[in-house]
């Protein structure tokens, strides 16, 4: 006994004082720069920044992401070689470290901003508005797609810029629809090629149709095709009781109870995606994700995608999902930080960005560089889609949104008195109780 | 006279001894606990965005934290899952302690075996249990196999979205029904029990080893002279070990207690809190306001629903304190 | 020893078919318990692919040993290595338990066993602060701990993780379990408060002691969220924070996560069954009792 513990002492010790060491150092310099890309700088233009600016950026993301970022900085580097990036990613609960450090005066420069972070750091001040620093640098509002700055812009100022985005499109597995013997979907299709491709699939094969569960997301581009949306444009009350919503869900529930629709639990899948990898069912509403994880955990399974099907009004619409590069309002080298922002979401960065194939760049000339066919066809949707939100309140919003899908697809209530609940309940949740 | 001063100067020496053992507990509290209990008390009579200046507001907050039907579901979930499971975990516990204590060989690797689940971070036991769980899952597939054997057909349940509950199950097995706006009335649901028993299997081997612990300080004289009046180890285990591991359960239950009302990490990675909210919890509701996780930051509300839970926990406390500890021998 | 005699009794009532049965319900019992860890074990040398295969095979087609070398090799560039983290989450485990143990002995000896003033409101106030969730003063204290500058220290995760109500609560409770006639002996012997403390009531504690020590250890090796909020920098992270970048919303490295999480489990594991020897020394206090 009086061994062990003697034992952990002198291990606690030794730890003790290799940790002090460790402590003091000073992190050396990020290495391994790569080269730079043949982008050349033309609508990036430099501007001076303060001397000696030392920036942390964060962000989330995997090893793949991290490492797009370190070159990103080295392509920097080669504009400002003074300014010193130090990149600090935070690998879970992103938002919720942002947020502590940013209370605690101790956020980095320049950070991933999303709704959540633009909910909780637009308003109260802790973001540095872009605008003036972006005209010094030559870049201007008009350069982004339009629809993917809204959630960053409050009263007209820009406090974030767009570093990619994502949407929505029907990926499917052909090999299913070679057993049925029909033919692949095209982007011409609407609800009922749909409903019957996946009736036929799941009474011919062992492919289940068409998989979607209980989801806000997923169910975005049925009610908006049909002239839904979730609330008014002015987010001050829920738009979820309307028929616009209602016929959308009325489709949805049929194709469920038909069995021509599943959930991706029904088949032995976590998520929708994963049943397509699995081959379980032959479609399902997936974004750009599907590429790197397909890749990398379903290497053999041939997939394809095609836009989001249209509504049977013949209008097609989907959802956007887009995240921003801000600064801190409280850096100590605004310049420098902003500068660093602009270039990272700039048409050259993101060009070498489009060229890995990671993400889908935030330029509209720019969707041209998406290498992936299955990329190009999501891709090809996102245009005519709406950004997933609706004020600050997005996420209550879309939690409502998916309780009253669940509910009908549980049968616990009619569609009639679950969007009507909803409603009451998101409307509420807008009044702010 | 003089004996009277010098107990009285033992008195003195045995306060100053207990501040003296306290001290590293009593400094730590006063730097990181105290201010921010007050801190936090102060922010729930407040509106508070964590950046700007808090905003009175008086009891606003407690009283949308009552109004609010999802914290009243949750607070009515978290009763079905804390008086199930602290039961359950403890009987568990003090049954797979005992079985250990025995002398057999090789107990020293049952022991590891019996620990393991404890160890498991609950990311994995969770990814482990919804495959489990799954309609094509073990489970389904156990009950099939079962049902078949007494002639029966099993149907199939997906487990962690089947939100019948326990009551209503019971009231349509008599041909009856509980509506679903009555959801007061339906007792814990089928998902509920399912991530019940989740929990019981990855807490008990934890409060096993605090019994395991105490018994080895029951001492054997008792058992022995209780041998020779011939009791039986039956008899034995209630009127020696159980009387003996008093203190020890207070702490399991109370702890267990603590544990179960504040549990939200499993509701976060399996269910966010469906079907139907029947497994929404208050420290879920409390985490996502005051942190904003799917809205604005509400620190003020989250600690105002915080402190309704902690007061309920302090009653629960209370009256186990004083169940369990009134029948201690104090030494 | 009151174990052999229960044994003999067992013997004696229904031999050898007893302990074949108990056996038996021991193994049943830890199959149950074991099949998750040993289940993890096995994914750490599949596929991604094999891992969420359905149905579930038991063992890799292929045993991917390099999903341990890879897992062991990666670098994040910035001392982010695996090594490294490894010993950071063990520095940090080692030190806080070892500090718990001793600063809640101390605090346990004085509840359980010394008469104080305030004891009573002392103690109700250690159990409530129990009762509030952590999470409500997640940012108040990193905002706290960044104006007395220990964000990026180990100490941000050491000061507050030395003492804490929980090993002061369970102390307590173990040591009133202790009978107290030893006690009373080396009191009228004239021993100090320290004296009993070191020579009666540690000796007599150790299975409660490295409960705590294995609780402490793992919860600090388990620690997720401070360790998150309060080490930034990727030579500082721990295990548990860094096997999140091998865990990505739709791109997970399951095979990879699992190695780290073997590297969780195992080490506690591995205390537990070394200090498990320590719970079956009984103290025989036959000779105090008269």
């Amino acid at each position: 006994m009086k061994r062990v513990l003697t034992l952990i002492m002198v291990l606690a010790f030794l730890c003790a004082g290799t940790a002090l060491f460790a402590n003091g150092k000073q992190e050396a310099e990020p290495s391994g720069l790569a080269e730079m890309t043949g982008a050349d700088a033309t609508s990036f233009t430099k501007f001076a920044v303060e001397e000696g600016a030392k920036l942390v950026l964060s962000g989330w993301g995997d090893q793949t992401e991290q490492k797009i970022y370190i070159d990103a900085i080295a392509r920097f580097k080669k504009i400002y070689p003074d300014v010193i990036v130090d990149y600090q990613p935070i690998p879970a609960d992103f938002q919720t470290k942002l947020k502590a450090m940013m209370a605690g005066g101790t956020a980095p420069d320049v950070f991933y901003v999303d709704d959540q972070l633009m909910t909780a750091f637009g308003s109260t001040g802790q973001l540095l508005q872009l605008d003036s620093y972006m005209a010094e640098a030559g870049v201007a509002r008009s350069h982004f797609i339009e629809s993917l700055l809204t959630i960053f812009t409050l009263d007209g100022d820009t406090y974030g810029l767009p570093k990619d985005w994502g949407t929505l499109g029907l990926v499917y597995l052909p090999e299913a629809f070679a057993a049925a013997g029909i033919a692949e979907p095209t982007d011409d299709w609407d609800w009922n090629d749909l409903y019957n491709a996946a009736k036929i699939i799941s009474e011919k094969t062992d492919y289940a149709g068409f998989g979607q569960n209980a989801d806000w997301a997923r169910f975005a581009p049925w009610a908006f095709a049909n002239g839904g949306s979730y609330t008014n444009t002015a987010f001050t009350s829920a738009t979820l009781n309307t028929s616009a919503v209602k016929k959308a869900a009325e489709f949805v529930l049929k194709m469920y109870n038909d069995g021509v629709l599943v959930t991706s639990a029904d088949v032995g899948a976590g998520w929708c995606g994963e049943a397509i990898g699995k081959e379980l069912v032959a479609m399902t509403y997936e974004g750009g994700w599907m590429v790197n994880y397909m890749r990398n955990d379903f290497p053999d399974v041939n997939w394809k995608a095609v836009q989001v099907v249209k509504a049977l009004n013949g209008v097609r619409s989907n959802v956007i999902f887009t995240n921003a590069l801000g600064v801190n309002a409280g850096t100590k080298y605004p310049r420098a930080a902003a500068a660093f922002t602009i270039f990272l979401t700039s048409r050259e960065n993101q060009a070498a960005v489009a060229e890995t194939g990671f993400a889908y760049p935030a330029h509209p000339d720019q969707l041209g560089l998406i290498q992936d066919p299955n990329d190009k066809a999501i891709a090809a949707g996102g245009l005519i889609g709406r950004v997933a939100y609706w004020g600050p309140n997005t996420g209550k919003i879309n939690d409502e949104v998916s309780r009253a899908l669940e509910r009908i697809y549980l049968g616990a209530m009619t569609i009639d008195e679950s969007f009507a609940e909803a409603e009451r309940k998101a409307n509420a949740i807008l009044a702010g109780e | 006279m003089k004996k009277q001063s010098s107990l009285s100067e033992m008195k003195k020496r045995e306060e100053i001894a207990a501040y003296v053992f306290l001290s590293p507990y009593l400094l730590a509290t006063l730097v990181f606990t105290i201010g921010m209990l007050l801190f936090a008390l102060y922010i729930s009579l407040h509106d508070w965005n964590l950046f700007q200046s808090p905003e009175f507001a008086g009891v606003k907050n407690y009283i949308k934290a009552f109004r609010s039907e999802d914290f009243r579901r949750g607070f009515l979930n978290i009763a079905w899952y804390t008086l199930i499971v602290v039961f359950t975990q403890t009987f568990v516990a003090v049954f797979m302690a005992v079985i250990l204590f025995k002398p057999i060989p090789g107990k020293q690797f049952f022991r590891t075996f019996f620990y393991a689940p404890s160890v498991t971070s609950s990311v994995v036991i969770s990814m482990i249990f919804i495959w489990l769980y799954l309609k094509t899952g073990y489970i389904n597939l156990l009950f099939g196999k079962v049902a078949e054997i007494f002639g029966g057909e099993w149907q199939n349940v997906e487990w962690l979205n089947k939100p019948d509950g326990l009551f209503q199950l019971l009231a349509r097995g008599v041909g009856g029904d509980i509506e679903y706006g009555k959801w007061y009335l339906h007792g814990p649901s089928v998902t509920w029990m399912a991530i019940m028993v989740q929990a019981v299997y990855t807490t008990s081997p934890t409060f096993m080893i605090m019994f395991l612990a105490a018994l080895v300080n029951i001492p054997s004289s008792l058992y022995e002279s209780a041998s020779i009046d011939g009791a039986s180890s039956w008899k034995q285990f209630w009127k020696i070990t159980m009387p003996m591991l008093r203190p020890i359960t207070l702490l399991v239950v109370v702890l267990g207690t603590m544990g179960c009302i504040q549990m939200f990490d499993y509701v976060k990675l399996m269910t966010a809190g469906g079907p139907l909210g029947t497994t929404l919890v208050p420290v879920y509701q409390i985490y996502t306001e005051t942190l904003g996780i799917n809205g604005p930051i509400r620190a003020g509300y989250g600690a105002a629903m915080a402190f309704i839970l902690a007061v309920v926990i302090f009653a629960l406390t209370y009256i186990q304190r004083k169940f369990i500890e009134e029948k201690t021998e104090q030494y | 020893m009151e174990t052999r005699i229960l044994l003999r009794n067992t013997i004696r009532i229904s031999g050898k078919f007893k302990i074949g049965l108990r056996y038996l319900v021991l193994l049943g019992i830890s199959v149950v318990l074991f099949a998750p860890f040993v289940l993890s074990f096995l994914g750490t040398l599949k596929t991604n692919a094999e891992i969420i295969a359905w149905p579930p095979k038991i063992f890799p087609e292929n045993w991917l040993w390099n999903n341990w070398a890879d897992t062991w090799n990666t670098d994040l560039g910035r001392g982010g290595t695996f090594p490294r983290w490894l010993f950071n989450t063990s520095f940090l485990a080692i030190v806080t338990a070892t500090l718990q143990v001793l600063f809640c002995a101390m605090g346990g000896y004085a509840f359980a066993r010394l008469k104080f003033k305030g004891k009573n409101i002392i103690f109700t106030f250690m159990l409530s602060s129990m009762m509030l969730p952590g999470i409500v003063t997640l940012v108040p204290k990193y905002v706290f701990m960044a104006k007395i500058h220990l964000i990026n220290t180990y100490w941000a995760l050491i000061l507050p993780g030395s003492v804490e109500a929980f090993g002061i609560f369970l102390l307590t409770q173990y040591f009133k379990s202790i009978p107290g006639e030893l006690e009373e002996a080396c009191k009228i012997d004239g021993a100090s408060y320290l004296d009993i403390f070191r020579n009666v009531i540690i000796p007599l504690s150790k299975p409660a002691l490295l409960t705590l020590f294995i609780l402490k250890f793992q919860a600090m090796w388990n620690n997720f969220m401070e360790a998150l909020l309060y080490l930034s920098k990727v030579s500082m992270w721990t295990l548990n924070v860094a096997l999140m970048t091998f865990q990505q919303q739709y791109v997970s490295q399951r095979n990879l996560v699992l190695v780290g999480v073997m590297f969780n489990a195992f080490p506690v594991l591995i205390l537990f069954f070394l200090f498990s020897k320590y719970y079956m020394e009984g103290v025989s206090f036959s000779g105090l009792k008269g």
